[in-house]
Order: C-alpha cells, then sequence, then structure tokens
C-alpha cells in the first residue's frame, strides 16, 4: 500500500461518514498546502485562513473526488482556486503564476526549492527550534537507526530497498525506523507542547 | 500501535492493518499527536527550512463539527459485484458458445471422414458398386473373417454408412494368410 494508496483509503472513510478520518489528512497535508499558498499569500494568518477553507471546500467536494488524481494533487487544485477567489474578493491582483500554476507543478514545487516561507519572529524561532531538535536527536542515534530513517525519509526508499542495503531482515527495518521516529518525536514533544491535553 | 502508525505512514502496512491503526487513530488522541509528529519529522528531515507554524488541523476540525457527515453508497462495492457478474455470464455464454462450435465441427468432421470413409471403400473394393440409401437401420454384421474387427467397428458406428462389401480387404488378408 503506497502513499496514495493511504489517500485513497482515508478518503473512503470520510465518504462513508467518518469525519475523523479527514483529519488526518489535514494534520498530514496542512503544511505542504501553506506552504503552497505562500506563494501567492504573503500574510501568515491569511494564509492559514485560505488553507482553512480549502480543506473546507475539499471535505464538501468530497464526493466528486473519484480517485482519478491523487489526493493531494486534488487538494492543491482547490487551495489554488480558493486562494485565486480570496485575491480576488480583497480587491488585489492575482499573480499570473497562480493562473499558470498546474498539477504538475503543484506536485513537484518542494522540490524546485523556490518557496516564500511566510514568516514572523515566532514561526521563524519555533522552525528553528523543531529543525534543531530534529537535527541533534537524529545525531544523536545509534548509526542503524540513523542510516535506516535517513534512507526512509530523505532518500524515500522502501522497507525492502533499505533491508537490502543494510543487509538486515524487512522486520529489523520496520523496527529500526520506527525506534528512530519514536526517539526523535520523544525530544520533540516537549517543544511542540503536544500533551493529552493539546491537541496538534 | 505506534509502530503500525510509522509503517502506515511508509505505506508498508497491508490494508486490514491499516484500517485498524486508522480507526484506533480516532479513539487515541495521543496517537493522533503522534501522526502530526512523525509527519513533521519527515518534513524536518527532508526541508530543514521549512516553516513549521502552520496548523490549521484543530480549526478545521471545529468547523467539521458543523459539516454534515458524508454518506456515499459504497458503488465501488456495487460495482465489483456487477463486473464479476457479467464476468460470469460473459464466460459461460463463451462456454456455451465455444461448445456449440465444436459439435458443428465435430459434425462437419464426422461428415467428412465418412466421405472419406466411403471413397476409400470404393477405391478398395474390387468391383465398382453403387452406393444405396442408407437404410432406417442396419442388419446385424455377419462377420465373414476374422479379420474384420475395424470394419465390424466402422460398420457400427452410426457415422459410417458403408454399404457395400468391402472384398478388396478381404482378398489382401487372405492372400497374407495364405503366405503364412
Amino acid at each position: 500500500m503506497g502513499d496514495r494508496e493511504i489517500d485513497q483509503q482515508l478518503v473512503e472513510r470520510v465518504q462513508h461518514g467518518d469525519k475523523h478520518a479527514f483529519d488526518l489528512l489535514v494534520i498530514k497535508y496542512q503544511r505542504k498546502l501553506a506552504r503552497l499558498l505562500s506563494q501567492f499569500i504573503r500574510d501568515a494568518a491569511e494564509v492559514e485562513d485560505v488553507a482553512q477553507e480549502t480543506f473546507i471546500k475539499a471535505y464538501r467536494a468530497l464526493p466528486s473526488f473519484r480517485g482519478e488524481s491523487a489526493f493531494y494533487t486534488w487538494l492543491y487544485r482547490i487551495g489554488i482556486n480558493t486562494a485565486k477567489n480570496f485575491l480576488v474578493s480583497q480587491g488585489r491582483k492575482v499573480p499570473t503564476t497562480v493562473s499558470e500554476f498546474d498539477n504538475e507543478e503543484a506536485e513537484n514545487f518542494e522540490e524546485a526549492g523556490r518557496l516564500r516561507e511566510v514568516s514572523t519572529p515566532e514561526s521563524e524561532l519555533m522552525t528553528k527550534q523543531i529543525a534543531q531538535t530534529v537535527n541533534q536527536s537524529l545525531d544523536a542515534l545509534p548509526e542503524e537507526l540513523r542510516t535506516a530513517i535517513v534512507l526512509r525519509e530523505i532518500e524515500g526508499l522502501s522497507y525492502e530497498e533499505i533491508a537490502s542495503i543494510m543487509n538486515c531482515p524487512i522486520g529489523t527495518v520496520r523496527s529500526r525506523i520506527f525506534r528512530a521516529r519514536e526517539a526523535i518525536a520523544e525530544k520533540l514533544r516537549p517543544l511542540l507542547g503536544t500533551s493529552k491535553d493539546k491537541r496538534w | 500501535m505506534k509502530n503500525k502508525m510509522s509503517e502506515l505512514m511508509d505505506g508498508e502496512l497491508d490494508p486490514v492493518d491499516a484500517d485498524e491503526v486508522i480507526t484506533e487513530l480516532k479513539k487515541k488522541h495521543d496517537l493522533l499527536n503522534d501522526w502530526a509528529t512523525y509527519h513533521m519529522i519527515g518534513e524536518a528531515l527532508r526541508q530543514p527550512a521549512v516553516s513549521f507554524h502552520i496548523n490549521v488541523a484543530s480549526r478545521v476540525s471545529e468547523r467539521l463539527i458543523s459539516e454534515p457527515t458524508l454518506f456515499m453508497p459504497r458503488v465501488s462495492q456495487a460495482h465489483k459485484r456487477k463486473f464479476v457478474t457479467l464476468s460470469a455470464a460473459a464466460s459461460c455464454a463463451a462456454l456455451v458458445s465455444g461448445w456449440l462450435v465444436m459439435q458443428i465441427a465435430d459434425v462437419q468432421q464426422e461428415v467428412l471422414v465418412t466421405e472419406k470413409v466411403n471413397n476409400k471403400a470404393v477405391v478398395q473394393v474390387d468391383h465398382p458398386v453403387a452406393f444405396q440409401p442408407s437404410p432406417a437401420f442396419s442388419l446385424p454384421f455377419t462377420l465373414h473373417h476374422p479379420g474384420d474387427y475395424s470394419l465390424i467397428h466402422r460398420e457400427l458406428s452410426p457415422h459410417t454408412k458403408m454399404q457395400a462389401p468391402i472384398t478388396g480387404v478381404h482378398q489382401v488378408e487372405s492372400r497374407e494368410e495364405k503366405s503364412r
């Protein structure tokens, strides 16, 4: 089951009455979507508003989503249209890049490295702290855990490929990646304040 | 459960387990936080300069409360069942058609064989004998010679219409026996 299949499974659950499954999709894609929107909208609060509106529109349009395209491609299309409408409603000029932004670009925009980050002093500090904590935690990991998580998250390799490279069973790869994630998450939790009472 | 969630994120979990994890995520608040944190770790590793302050999940979740719940019919399952039924019907139709074609081909082949046998019989007979119309029934074949086993079969076969005695064969066999 690949990434697209996971999304499709979540979408189908939402389509059949499980609203909660939509939360998982929102958590997964909120930052990606916000980064996309920040190309056209400078204000951080406005980006959040448009992102929120995009997700609500997507939820309402889910009955028409048949899975012909990947969920995030479909979501980004809604996001761009929402951003365009927002700019028009504010009497602002719609950048030509919004009109020209097609699906392929939406899928690859992260790799393009041409994001305009929405930043405030607080968000910059938070971003730096998170990045620093993740990097420090990664460096502190035992080598086999570090290699496994890097091969998965940065190189994007499958468990089978990692097992082949690290010359170990797939079960070991599963365990190493989970342990690496959990070790980094343990350091991040105080920073994020993700206690039982606070929802991320 | 967290380890399964980790596998789910990587697309390495089978659909049954994935379904179980998603259901658990619905029930357990901590697990949902971990889902968010694990995704953040991935993004931080891939793009260290990424901004993490965006968080609309809770606001969207609150707004969803007032949104109607979607109840779409499970069209895909119905389509699947319909597709299987139609496939089965098509397969049956193809089998019946094939069987009918084979039957027709068999009859044609039998006619052809009969014609060939008859022609052969005509060639083999010492004296040309005119073929007579097939009778409604045939009398039991009288065994004239012990070597007539195959001929008996031919005669008893419903597809064979040989009416004339095949004397040439008898003569050949008789000659062979004599020579022994």
